[in-house]
């Protein structure tokens, strides 16, 4: 009986866990969130879930282009523009992008 | 013989134990209670009690029975209590006693007779003797500067009292001196008389004094009283009383016969005027006189006439408008006419405002019933019917409802509704009165609505506590700011007395976690430490702080704890972000005009964490301000800002020993910096070190001016008098005494060897995301040389190319005299360079070289290098795992 519990509540971590859990590929998806030309992940429709994805994935990006900008000798801003170009090329079609005037709109 | 006398003794033993057998059963059944008894020349009681109803009467303290006959008490100390208020049976509605009862004869003595329970006034305690012989009553009381005599003779019902004494003895906050002397019947129904005189009377804050003299007749329920001030009486509170004409009263129980005189109120508010006589020749069938009156109200808070006549014991208020002090209005329409009688019934269709509300009865009747025949402690009273107000007050249009009854025995009805409106404000207030009917009064008010866009939905339960009230408040709103979350809800107990408002210890307001736009605000909450006192001055108390943060796509913000102290209008916080090392202080006054200003320091270690959403990181450093701050409509704030030792990197460009002041002003959203004096780097690694820069900064955020530039660079220096950033033209960088060898050591090992200086200028202009350089110009300062040092590479490029390998011989050695560069960059980053170079070959016999070089690249397409993108595209492919 004991052990039917522990199982049935891991059941429920696991279904509660893939039930909050939000991937990036998701996220863009369902249109939460959206490619920019600074490089970085934006948030089109603002969630809690959305805000927290975007933040870790801008904060392990940032953290890549300024150890490229180091290594190459250029700064983090020229890095991440260049990486948002190659981002915006890489969105899917039906997902979202900002345009360089600020628009979210579907690639 | 002897067997006769026996039988006697036993006799009289016998009848002595059945007569204190029936005395203690008298007295257990009287309500007596003893306690401690003892002999000592005569019985002794060492405490007692007399119970009536469950409520001591009375308690005496050391009685002893010093005679039997005449019946001699002495009694140490005896205190009686009031017991009138809860007593059931209703002794005081039996008829008032024809004369004091026939007793054996006796001697009662009170060292210390203490009848403060008794009534309101602070009797002192006094020392009593009251005896009987022939049906003869005399009392005597006498305390500090008190002193009172009374006797009675039964046989013919004569009494008279005398007493005198000093103002201050029963009055503390008075002084003068008194005088009372009585006298008349007292067998069957009462009569009398009773002269009173107070002699330089008033409080002892005022100096003025006053003379009163009155005397009352009676004669069973017929009472007549005349009173007549000589001069004006001074009161509490700067309030005068005047009789511009002697006080003339008289009545039957509680209905007014006669009445003339006029007094008159004066004090801050304004002036009353009491006057009233009877109508000449107007005595009704009933015997009862019949007269009328006004009451005249005047003065800057004070307003109105109420003209009142009396006839057939009732008393007829005519239609009045009244002004009272605290602005409070009273009126009524039509005639109120109020019985002069012990139990009775009126109706009150009143109209009361205060400020701009106005409260309007509609069905509205107050009766009342009087249950003692002396007690006025006793009068049972209720009013009955519904009030509707309306009205405009603190801004807010305030509209409610209420019926039901109010009187001695609480409240009862309807529950309140309440309305309050202002723009698109709107709440309601509902609070039931059923739990208001008894002692300890409490109540739990719902509101609800909508408050500064602000939907409120909340409790407030309060209850009688002590002296003051106490209870609960608990509300909810959600803040308009938050697009989700952002539930705020608040809990603190409470209490009120004296005015001031206490919400206790550990009272809570917490913000729950939301979205204001695109930030993830966490949790918010405010937590008193202690109590917060709230009154006229303001608030009093400290409440710790603790937010969870923020949270953005490109920024956060740690957690944030800290105290805020506030004593009155002043408050002191102290604010930390323990994972930036940051602290903030700030102190604070509310101003008079509505405003508030203070100041605010603020010291942080500058740490890496800081640059999540900045193109730059900061390393190391410290960042220390103060300044000062006023809100006045708007936030105005200046300040300085002191960096030292500041390492950042922003990219591959590295900024190292960073230090500077700079001062801030900030203007309702604008904002101009300004640094004091030179903002220095040690540092500046843009490829190529620039050291030891200096430059001045001005900027209003949107545009950044530097100025006086000075930095070594490569053995030379550069220097610039200002550069405008964004800037519209170029603007000249000169620079000079650029040591050749210095440059080529940038690459090591150095392809070439040079010596020698170069310098000239170099016109910037830098865009807002572009750099252009149009027209730079350098040329030796000094003859130059250059050496190409035989290498593999060197070898492997002549034998490249014939052309190649006859430049390579000509400038393997070279003493240039004439160096010319030009350079010039567009905004897309295409650079053209030409380059002149002009001297002899000394190891080919001085050989004449003239070298010309072009060259044009696009030096933002170098960063678009296959490898750089193979980084990215890694990056990008792999952030999802």
């Amino acid at each position: 009986m004991k052990m039917l519990k522990s199982a049935l509540a891991m059941v429920a971590l696991l279904l509660s866990m893939a039930a909050f859990a939000l991937d990036l590929d998701a996220a863009k998806s369902q249109g939460l969130v959206g490619e920019q030309t600074d490089g970085y992940l934006g948030v089109v429709k603002a969630t809690p879930a959305a805000v927290e994805l975007a933040a870790d994935i801008n904060q392990k990006r940032r953290a890549a282009y300024e150890r490229i900008a180091k290594q190459n000798g250029i700064t983090l801003e020229q890095v991440a523009r260049l990486a948002g170009q190659k981002a915006i090329d890489k969105t899917e079609a039906g997902q979202y992008v900002k345009t360089p005037g600020g628009q979210w709109v579907e690639k | 013989m002897l067997r006769r006398w026996a039988y006697g003794l036993l006799l009289l033993l016998a009848t002595v134990l059945l007569l204190i057998l029936v005395a203690v059963g008298w007295a257990y059944g009287a309500g007596v209670r003893v306690s401690e008894p003892g002999w000592q020349q005569g019985l002794t009681l060492g405490q007692w009690r007399l119970i009536r109803d469950d409520c001591v009467a009375a308690r005496g303290t050391d009685l002893t029975f010093e005679d039997v006959w005449p019946l001699k008490i002495k009694q140490r100390v005896l205190a009686v209590y009031d017991c009138s208020a809860g007593s059931a049976s209703g002794a005081s509605s039996e008829r008032f006693p024809d004369g004091l009862p026939w007793t054996p004869p006796f001697d009662l003595q009170v060292a210390e007779l203490d009848l403060s329970a008794l009534i309101d006034t602070p009797l002192p305690v006094m020392a009593m003797q009251l005896n009987q012989q022939e049906q003869r009553w005399q009392l005597q009381a006498s305390a500090p500067q008190v002193a009172l005599q009374a006797q009675y003779q039964r046989a013919e019902g004569q009494w008279t009292i005398n007493s005198e004494g000093a103002l201050s003895a029963l009055l503390p906050d008075w002084q003068g001196h008194w005088q009372l002397h009585g006298e008349g019947r007292w067998q069957g129904e009462p009569d009398g008389e009773i002269q009173l005189e107070m002699r330089s009377a008033g409080p002892v804050t005022q100096s003025q004094r006053a003379d009163l003299i009155a005397q009352a007749h009676f004669q069973g329920v017929d009472w007549q009283l005349q009173a007549d001030l000589a001069q004006p009486l001074a009161l509490n509170n700067d309030w005068q009383l005047t009789a511009a004409e002697p006080l003339e009263v008289a009545g039957n129980g509680l209905a007014l016969t006669n009445a003339r005189g006029k007094l008159q109120l004066a004090g801050p508010p304004g002036t009353v005027t009491l006057q009233a006589h009877n109508d000449p020749d107007a005595t009704n069938p009933a015997g009862l006189e019949q007269g009328r009156g006004m009451l005249l109200l005047q003065g800057d808070s004070l307003g109105g006439q109420l003209d009142f006549h009396w006839q057939d014991r009732v008393l007829v208020l005519e239609p009045a408008s009244l002004t009272l002090p605290q602005n409070l209005t009273a009126q009524w329409q039509e005639p109120l006419q109020i019985p002069m009688a012990r139990s009775g019934r009126a109706d009150l269709p009143l109209r009361l405002g205060y400020d701009g509300l106005n409260v309007k009865t509609g069905s509205s009747q107050i009766q009342w019933q009087r249950a003692g025949a002396e007690d006025a402690s006793q009068l049972d009273w209720q009013w009955a019917g519904d009030l509707s107000l309306q009205g405009q007050w603190q801004g807010y249009q305030w509209q409610g409802e209420w019926q039901g009854a109010v009187g001695s025995n609480g409240l009862e009805g309807e529950p309140v509704k309440l309305t309050a409106r202002q723009g698109s404000d709107r709440l309601s207030f509902l609070m039931p009165v059923n739990t208001l009917q008894q002692a300890p009064y409490g109540a739990e008010a719902k509101v609800s609505g909508n408050m500064s866009g602000y939907p409120l939905d909340g409790t407030l339960a309060f209850a009688q506590s002590g002296a003051g009230w106490a209870g609960t408040l608990q509300a909810s709103t959600t803040l308009p700011q938050f697009e989700r979350g952002g539930q705020v809800t608040v809990k603190a107990p409470w209490s009120l007395a004296d005015g001031t408002v206490s919400v206790a210890a550990g009272s809570q307001a917490s913000i729950s976690e939301g979205l204001i736009g695109q930030a993830l605000i966490r949790p918010v909450s405010l937590r008193a430490t202690g109590p917060l006192q709230i009154n006229g001055q303001g608030i009093t108390g400290t409440v710790a702080i603790h937010g969870g943060g923020l949270l953005a796509a490109r920024w956060r913000l740690p957690p944030i704890s800290g105290t805020a102290t506030m004593k009155g209008k002043r408050v002191q916080s102290r604010l930390t972000v323990s994972e930036w090392q940051s602290e903030l202080r700030a102190k604070g006054a509310l101003e008079n005009n509505g405003g508030a200003s203070g100041t605010l320091t603020m010291r942080s270690a500058l740490v890496p964490a800081m640059g999540v959403g900045l193109a730059a990181t900061p390393r190391q450093g410290q960042l220390e301000g103060s300044g000062r701050w006023q809100w006045r409509q708007t936030l105005k704030a200046s300040g300085d800002i002191t960096l030292t030792g500041a390492d950042l990197d922003w990219g591959s460009v590295t900024v190292r020993g960073a230090a500077g002041v700079l001062h801030g002003e900030y203007d309702n959203g604008q904002v101009q910096l300004s640094s004091a004096g030179p903002v220095t780097v040690d540092t500046l690694d843009i490829g190529t070190p620039i050291t030891d820069l200096a430059l001045t900064v001005d900027s209003d955020l949107s545009q950044w001016q530097f100025t006086d530039i000075r930095a070594d660079l490569l053995g030379g220096y550069l220097r610039s008098p200002a550069l405008d950033w964004p800037s519209a033209r170029p603007q000249p960088v000169v620079i000079s005494r650029i040591d050749l060898a210095e440059v080529a050591a940038l690459q090591n090992p150095p392809p070439v060897s040079l010596s020698g200086r170069i310098g000239g200028y170099v016109p910037l202009q830098l865009g807002a995301d572009f750099l252009v350089i149009e027209q730079g110009r350098l040329a030796n300062e000094e003859p130059l040389s250059l050496i190409i040092p035989a290498s593999s590479s060197v070898q492997a490029m002549a034998d490249s190319n014939q052309a190649v390998k006859l430049a390579l011989d000509s400038l393997s050695t070279l003493l240039i005299s004439d160096f010319q560069a030009r350079m010039a960059m567009d905004k897309v980053g295409w650079l053209d360079a030409a380059i002149t170079i002009k001297g002899i070959n000394p190891q080919r016999k001085s050989l004449p070289v003239v070298f010309n070089y072009t060259h044009r690249e696009n030096v933002l397409a170098l960063m678009r290098s296959l490898r750089i993108g193979d980084e990215i595209t890694e990056q990008l492919r792999t952030e999802n795992r």
